[in-house]
């Protein structure tokens, strides 16, 4: 991104009639492009809302974090540089760079750098933080020539290896990845030593958008995908099954099968849907699929689609299978054919194209795949996804209410209600912001606006977990609203594609209704391109065409309510 | 009102104050300096220098900032680049 650029996406937003999101900026540096540059990255991610940055004070970054904290803010940008951590080691002040100064350097890096912890955790007490270390090069101040490693630069170094790593391990501060920076931003070309000395700003220009793109992102995350399908043969493993033998090691030359095997099994455990296509006979495929030494567990893999039908078709049993839908799935195969033929049934799915025999290919592919489906923080639920799903216990989708009847009856439910945390339990807020189909209105919220929503005078807001005979599917419903009486407005509410089909949502009325003896609910409802779960449910409670805000009284509610066998964890009720 | 011939040059020109200046209407741009416009502050120079840059693929001087005070002395500055 450009200046140019930065600032005409800054100024498209003035004319946003929605909220305005407040971030701080502390950096001991003037901001001037680096300013732009986060707020037009971050106006970018947040549509309908205009993003607006509060600046620290100049060339005191202990300061910034406490004034920071101060502010009713969205979330805060931290740069921090080695002129931060000691004057000497800027350009902007000759203080010293005799020998006899450097082990003084060192010891005052070290109090800056508890101090700025310190700091950053209070700050993240209050929003969410996004931080990066120090990004310039160190300047000439050791005694050593510039090829040899000086003790004060090892050591310093060492300070911001640990300043990262204590700021990584707090609650609710990310931190850019210094690796990722240096393939986008080469360290040697970072440096504007003139504009540092004019106007206080030491990045060239393309270092600071860089630096700001991910900064911006770690605050505003993109959704990771939900699943993923792949082909198997060329794929997971070297060769055709029932064509000749398959393979992924070094010895055949196929490690890089191997090692894309051993991602899809780290992405499973990590809460991903794995599921299959491969135009073979099941019998053979089940055959591969057993081989003793394959990386990816076989339990894992759900639905397995193997028969001679097209690809597309198999897609679509199985985003019915899991309830996904297209836009939040990867598709892996290594013929480009299949990959277009599956691309134009479903353009919003992303495709990729597994490159055998190119192994740096596959290296790419994975880092692409990483980035795809990486998510800040793994939560219990991640781990219970894939091992459900596997279980086949899904309930019947569309085979009439007698099924699911029975289906229920036998299920064991069990639904426990949580109170919403802030900070801290960022699951909530994911599933919100994740969920689709049955969603009220589509309302996304920033850390900030959920923390207002939560904690403001007359507020309800429960998380729901869920369980059943075929085991856990974690938290998985999401409620927020007010109360005033025996009046309840529902502001926001999702439930989990994953526990769709299991009358949960009227089990939550049922117990909303019971437990604060309300007259009557409104629902913030709007439609959206996805929420037709959520569309459908209203009208059934209203019986009919969804008014502008659709409200529903309990004799109404009791009137159409159907048979219920959830049973509720009363001792965590709030 | 006067129609303004303006060249490629200062077309340009103007593209890169409005999107520094963006509350300056079309014939506010060439008469465009510190002392009429109330946003023209430090912040403002530093990005119209940026804007500028980018949009002529030059780097500006130290010794030339000064020239850069007004739309008229900066589309100077550019009359004299292009001349050299």
């Amino acid at each position: 991104m450009t200046v140019s650029e930065a600032l005409a996406v800054i100024h498209a937003a003035r004319a946003a009639s929605g909220r305005v999101a407040r971030y701080a900026l502390v950096c001991g540096a003037t901001p001037v492009h680096l300013g732009t540059f986060v707020a037009a990255e971050l106006q970018r991610r947040l549509a309908d809302t205009r993003v607006e940055i509060v600046n620290g004070p100049y060339g005191d970054v202990l300061g910034g974090l406490e004034q920071a904290a101060r502010i009713d803010g969205d979330g805060a940008v931290v740069v921090v540089e080695w002129s931060d951590l000691d004057r000497r080691l800027g350009l902007r002040d000759a203080a010293g760079w005799r020998p006899g100064d450097l082990p003084d350097v060192v010891t005052n890096a070290a109090w800056a750098c508890d101090a700025i912890v310190a700091g950053v955790g209070r700050l993240a007490d209050r929003m969410p933080v996004a931080i990066s270390g120090p990004t310039l090069p160190l300047p000439p101040v050791a005694f050593t020539p510039g090829w040899m490693a000086s003790t004060v630069a090892v050591d310093l170094r060492r300070l911001a290896a640990d300043l990262a790593a204590r700021h990584a391990h707090l609650a609710g501060v990310r931190v850019v990845e210094s690796q990722r920076l240096d393939t986008l931003s080469a360290p040697g070309t970072r440096l504007d030593v003139r504009s540092w000395l004019t106007i206080g700003f030491p990045y060239r220009r393309p270092h600071a958008a860089i630096l700001g793109e991910l900064l911006a992102q770690l605050l505003v995350p993109t959704a990771p995908k939900k699943g993923l399908i792949t082909d198997l043969d060329d794929t997971v493993w070297r060769g055709v099954l029932g064509e000749a033998s398959v393979s992924w090691d070094l010895d055949h030359r196929s490690h890089a099968h191997a090692l894309y095997q051993q991602l899809l099994a780290a992405l499973a455990d990590a809460g991903v849907l794995i599921g299959v296509v491969c135009k073979a006979d099941a019998t053979t495929v089940e055959a591969g699929l057993a081989a003793r030494d394959l990386l990816l567990p076989r339990e894992r893999l759900f639905p397995v689609e193997a028969h001679w039908e097209p690809k597309s078709v198999s897609v679509e049993r199985i985003l019915r299978a899991w309830n996904v839908d297209a836009a939040s799935v990867v598709f892996v195969d290594d013929s480009p054919a299949e990959l277009a033929e599956v691309q134009s049934v479903y353009p919003d799915l992303t495709a990729l194209r597994f490159p055998t025999g190119d192994d740096a290919g596959v290296y790419a592919l994975l880092e692409e795949l990483r980035d795809l489906f990486g998510k800040p923080r793994l939560v219990p639920e991640d781990g219970l996804r894939a091992p459900t799903t596997a279980t086949g216990a899904l309930p019947p989708v569309a085979s009439g209410a007698d099924r699911l009847d029975a289906f229920l009856a036998r299920a064991e439910q069990e639904l426990t209600v949580l109170p919403v945390a802030t900070p801290g339990d960022g699951r909530a807020l994911e599933l919100v912001n994740k969920t689709n189909q049955f969603n009220l209105n589509g309302r996304r919220y920033t850390d900030g606006e959920w923390r207002a929503l939560v904690e403001r005078d007359g507020s309800v807001a429960l998380v729901l977990a869920y369980r059943e005979r075929y085991g856990p599917l974690g938290r998985i419903s999401v409620l927020a609203g007010r109360r005033a009486g025996a009046h309840l407005t529902v502001d926001t509410w999702v439930l989990s594609c994953r526990a769709f089909s299991r009358r949960i949502e009227w089990a939550t009325l049922a117990w909303l209704f019971d437990r604060w003896h309300l007259s009557d609910i409104t629902f913030a409802y709007a439609p959206t391109p996805k929420n037709h779960l959520a569309t459908g449910f209203l009208q059934e409670l209203v019986d009919g065409a969804l008014p502008a805000a659709p409200r529903v009284s309990a004799a109404a509610f009791a009137a159409r309510k159907p048979a219920l066998s959830i049973r509720w964890s009363a001792a965590e009720c709030p | 009102m006067p129609v303004i011939a303006l060249d490629g040059v200062e077309r340009r020109l103007v593209r890169c104050f409005g999107l520094v200046f963006p509350e300056l209407g079309a014939d506010e741009i060439p008469v465009a300096s510190p002392s009429s416009v109330g946003t023209w502050d430090s912040l403002a120079s530093i990005n119209l220098v940026a804007v500028i840059e980018e949009e002529f693929g030059i780097q500006v001087e130290l010794e030339e900032l000064g020239d850069m005070m007004s739309f008229a002395t900066v589309l100077d500055l550019l009359e004299r680049r292009r001349g050299r």
